[in-house]
């Protein structure tokens, strides 16, 4: 019988000893570089007369800071797509395509970053901007994101860059001038080699990201390609802006 | 007995056999009777009372026999025949007018003078003429481009060749490859032909010239203004006809010859000819590699892509007096390797290769009756481009290679047909022929994936010699197309000889381009891009109007040729994208909407000096339509100015000869919208210089010839274009050369008659 006693007193000891206090859980904030990456399901038609062909991106990729895999995906030409249009023609005074309906949200819960085909703005060979279907990353302004850019250009070498990329702390962020146009990011951060009609990404492109509650998070672009060039998978790299940067481990 | 003293001297000689028709038979390998009379004659140019050197002295005996002789450095030369003094002498030379004796008009120890020709203007051309006709008695006007000039210029390509002409411009495409301009008109408005066969893989409207090699060129006829009647679809601007060699005259010939240029162009020939009786057969082949040339070291990409070619042709020739039969066989290979820069922090590169191949069969067929003749022309040619290459990340160098693409696959069948007959010698003469074509286009996104078109025309052309020194020649061509309505078109052609210096030719010509398959049928729907090609579009159509006058004078030593000519087009219904709205949705669609014109004026002065020195001088203006002219009121034409000249220099004795080339590209206006501003504005590309410069010696007794040279002498590799009153420029410019290059070129030829 004691030992009966004995080895149920030690059991409630066991279950003493698991049990916490869900008010003392903390959630340490995690500033370690991540990486994520969102496959456009892209399909390329060339043109028979050894033109440009054309391209066509037939997944959208919806991503939350912190999360590991994307929260929602949507698909071309079925009801999970949303069409992101983001030009303004009225806005330019020019007339409004039949059909036409100005976009910037989708129907996603919890959404802050898309990776999608949509209707932007170009400016190349026109300061004024035109319209043109572009791939790159939108935000949600309506969760009250608001987005800087940061060109690091003193040095051209990958790991300058990277090493730059992640010593960048809140001191260095703290002053940029922070846009809620969600085409700040946009698809600029690569440019098309036109004689070899490749994309080269531009990974010195810092973007910072500052969120409803204050944090900011940065980003850059690492690739725009998979394994080959036939595949387009955004792959960025982003990591949340801390005070200092800790010495190495 | 054969002393192969001028070798160029034999490629004339070569066609003045092939002309003239001979009604013996063919010598033998083993000659069992050898030749005993012998008559010794000496050849002089009259104007200096100079022995002329290394004259080609062809013999035809009454019994058909032909023994050859070569003059040497007196000018003497000796005929050799046998029993009867009767029979044929040619007395050819370069530079000089091929003189026709009568044998047994020829005394012993006759002094002959031989008349020169300074400017080849009796050099023997067949482009829109019913028979091999001299340049100056031609109706079109003809510019001739000798293998001994395309040997000394360390051309290996159509496009190189081109770089110096008068009315061209040559652009570069690094991954397209060469484009021209002629009269103010893109390449999808120039003709290209190889022995009358038109050339076929035209990517956005032009053919790469730089696929046409130079290695086995007899000689380049290029000709401007409208040849649609005879050649129709893209002959609006002017056609270039590539003139291959062919033997009828040695019993072996050989040939070998090796290029190098010091930015790493490598480039090697071999020909060989065998004649058997009336036949002939020849293989030709080449290899070229060029190992690209890179001005940014920094970068991974190259400015000039690294380029593989090889090539192979066997061509059979049968030849008797009235008839010549021949058919052809070709492939052509050939690999541009494209180094991608690093595409992103992972250190991924992306390299592509592009291939080329040409497949080509010909037939050709001419015979000659009395007083009319049949020129037959066929040819099955097939085209393809396709891409492969590899991803791979710098990190660890593991190729991922990428499936091969085929994007484009052409193919065409053509026949020509011209029959000709003089109803009045030297008076009327009509020309009647067909010329039927059918094309056919793969590729993924044409409809249906494969298309096919065809062309079937008839056209007749009437030469009338009013006087006997002015000729008018109209012409006529009906077409049925199975895909598009095909204009009628029609030329006039006059040529007036006014004086016997002096000559004049005018013409106005309607030309047209054909609608390609990819703008009647392209197709592409998607959430980007609605690109339609347009099944209702008509041919693109022109007028040429142009006019030219050439003055010929020689006196004593001194000889000129001045030449001025002047030229305006008009283009309707050029074909455009245009952007409309199908099903509430953005489209672009092919439409017949532009118009363009152009015109330009040119001046050609030419001297020589004893035969052995040459100079030429020469401007020439070219305007080109100003697609802004409405919108901001600014001048209709863009106009630039283009100035060239050339000396050249041969010394008969040494065998040595000298050259250089020069011409001024103007600069290009143009209108573009400012970057800066969004405003258009007048912008500029720059203009550039030309010059080659090389010498060239024989030795061997003409066997082994060199050519030691200097492309590009200024070093020019770009040009810029600036905008807005020559504020800022935009980017690097464009690519115009590799740069200064040191070439070296040497021949080998073994000829057994």
């Amino acid at each position: 019988m004691k030992k009966l006693l004995f080895a149920f007193a030690i059991a409630t000891m066991g279950l003493g000893f698991t049990s916490c206090d869900e008010d003392e859980k903390v959630t340490p904030k995690d500033y370690g570089m991540k990486t994520f990456k969102a496959d456009m399901d892209y399909t390329y038609i060339p043109d028979p007369s050894g033109g440009m062909g054309t391209a066509v991106y037939a997944q959208q990729t919806y991503f939350k800071f912190g999360e590991e895999s994307a929260i929602a995906t949507g698909k071309v030409d079925t009801d999970s797509w949303t069409q992101f249009n983001i030009y303004d023609y009225a806005a330019k005074g020019e007339e409004v395509p039949d059909g036409y309906v100005i976009n910037k949200t989708a129907d996603v819960d919890g959404w802050e970053l898309v990776f999608t085909n949509y209707k932007g703005t170009t400016y190349m060979g026109n300061p004024e901007g035109s319209p043109y279907n572009l791939t790159g990353v939108l935000f949600n302004a309506e969760a009250g994101i608001t987005v800087a850019e940061k060109v690091y250009d003193e040095s051209e070498k990958e790991n300058d860059i990277a090493a730059a990329f992640a010593s960048l702390v809140i001191n260095d962020v703290k002053g940029l001038t922070y846009s809620e146009e969600v085409e700040t990011i946009g698809s600029d951060w690569k440019s098309l080699d036109w004689s070899t009609k490749t994309y080269v990404v531009k990974s010195n492109n810092f973007y910072v990201i500052k969120m409803a509650n204050g944090d900011y998070y940065k980003l850059r672009f690492l690739s725009f390609y998979g394994e080959t060039t036939s595949e387009r998978i955004i792959k960025i790299e982003y990591a949340l802006v801390p005070e200092t940067i800790q010495a190495e481990e | 007995m054969f002393n192969s003293r001028h070798l160029f001297a034999v490629g004339i000689l070569l066609i003045i056999c092939a002309i003239e028709p001979f009604t013996g038979y063919a010598q033998a390998d083993v000659d069992p009777n050898p030749l005993t009379q012998e008559c010794h004659i000496q050849l002089i140019d009259p104007s200096d009372k100079e022995p002329l050197i290394g004259a080609h002295i062809c013999v035809e005996l009454s019994n058909g026999r032909k023994v050859y002789d070569v003059s040497d450095f007196e000018g003497k030369a000796t005929l050799l025949y046998e029993n009867e003094k009767i029979g044929k002498v040619a007395i050819s030379s370069i530079g000089y007018v091929t003189t026709y004796l009568q044998l047994q008009d020829i005394e012993e120890g006759a002094v002959i003078p031989v008349k020169s020709d300074v400017f080849s203007i009796n050099q023997v051309v067949v482009t829109g003429t019913n028979e091999p006709t001299p340049v100056d008695s031609s109706i079109y006007k003809v510019k001739v481009i000798s293998e001994a000039k395309i040997r000394q210029s360390g051309s290996v390509n159509l496009a190189e060749v081109l770089l110096t002409e008068a009315n061209i411009r040559i652009r570069s495409d690094l991954v397209l490859g060469s484009q021209i301009e002629m009269l103010g008109m893109s390449g999808s408005n120039v003709k290209i032909m190889i022995d009358g066969v038109p050339v076929i893989g035209r990517l956005n409207g032009n053919v790469d010239l730089s696929q046409i090699n130079m290695a086995n060129v007899k000689q380049i006829e290029v000709i401007e203004g409208p040849m649609s009647v005879v050649y129709g679809n893209n002959a609006l601007a002017g056609t270039i006809n590539i003139i291959t060699k062919k033997n009828s005259y040695h019993d072996f010939t050989a040939q070998a010859d090796a290029f190098v240029e010091s930015v790493g162009r490598y480039n090697g020939n071999a020909y060989v000819s065998k004649r058997v009786g009336r036949s002939s057969i020849s293989l030709d082949g080449g290899y070229e590699y060029f190992r690209g040339v890179d001005f940014d070291k920094n970068t991974r990409s190259m400015d000039w892509k690294p380029k593989n070619l090889y090539r192979g042709n066997i061509n059979y020739q049968y030849s008797n007096n009235n008839l010549t039969l021949g058919g052809k066989f070709g492939y052509y290979h050939d690999q541009l390797f494209v180094k991608s820069d690093k595409l992103d922090a992972d250190y991924k590169v992306s390299d592509s290769y592009y291939y080329t191949d040409r497949i080509d069969f010909g037939l050709n067929l001419f015979n000659r009756w009395e007083r009319s003749s049949l020129d037959v022309v066929a040819g099955y040619n097939l085209y393809e481009r396709a891409s492969d290459g590899y991803d791979m990340y710098l990190t660890d160098l593991d190729k991922k290679w990428r499936e091969k693409v085929t994007s484009q696959e052409a193919s065409n069948l053509m026949t020509r047909a011209i029959y000709s007959t003089a109803l009045l010698p030297s008076k009327l003469t009509i020309q009647g022929g067909v010329d039927l074509s059918y094309e056919t286009f793969e590729g993924e996104r044409v409809l249906d994936q494969i298309q096919n078109i065809g062309d079937y025309a008839g056209f007749v052309k009437v030469n009338y010699s009013i006087t006997p020194g002015f000729e008018i020649e109209p012409g006529l061509r009906f077409m049925y197309n199975s895909k598009y309505d095909a204009p009628i078109v029609y030329s006039l052609n006059t040529k007036w000889n006014m004086t016997e210096r002096m000559s004049w030719r005018a013409s106005f010509a309607r030309g047209y381009r054909a609608p390609e398959l990819k703008e009647l049928y392209y197709i592409f729907d998607d959430v980007n891009h609605t690109i339609f090609g347009n099944p209702d579009l008509k041919a693109e159509y022109s007028y040429n109007i142009s006019s030219s006058l050439d003055y010929i004078h020689q006196h004593d030593i001194h000889s000129w040729m001045i030449s001025a000519a002047t030229y305006y087009n008009t283009m309707k219904d050029k074909i455009d994208l245009v952007e409309v709205e199908v099903d509430g949705k953005h489209a672009n669609v092919y439409y017949n909407i532009d118009e363009y014109e152009s015109y330009g004026t040119n001046i050609d002065i030419n001297y020589s000096f004893k035969k052995n020195l040459k100079i030429r001088a020469g401007y020439g203006l070219t305007a080109r339509y100003n697609y802004y002219e409405e919108i901001n009121n600014s001048d209709k034409f863009n106009i630039s100015h283009d100035i060239f000249g050339g000396l050249s220099y041969r010394h008969s004795r040494s065998n040595v000869s000298f050259e250089i080339d020069y011409k001024y590209n103007g600069s290009l206006p143009y209108f573009a919208i400012d970057s800066k501003d969004n405003k258009l504005k007048e912008a500029k590309q720059d203009a550039f210089h030309t010059m080659n410069t090389s010498t060239s010696k024989s030795f061997i007794k003409n066997k082994l010839k060199g050519t030691l040279g200097v492309k590009n002498l200024f070093d020019i590799t770009r040009v810029s274009r600036s905008i807005g009153g020559g504020g800022h420029s935009s980017g690097n410019g464009i690519p115009i050369s590799y740069g200064r290059s040191f070439f070296i070129n040497l021949i080998y030829t073994f000829n057994k008659l």
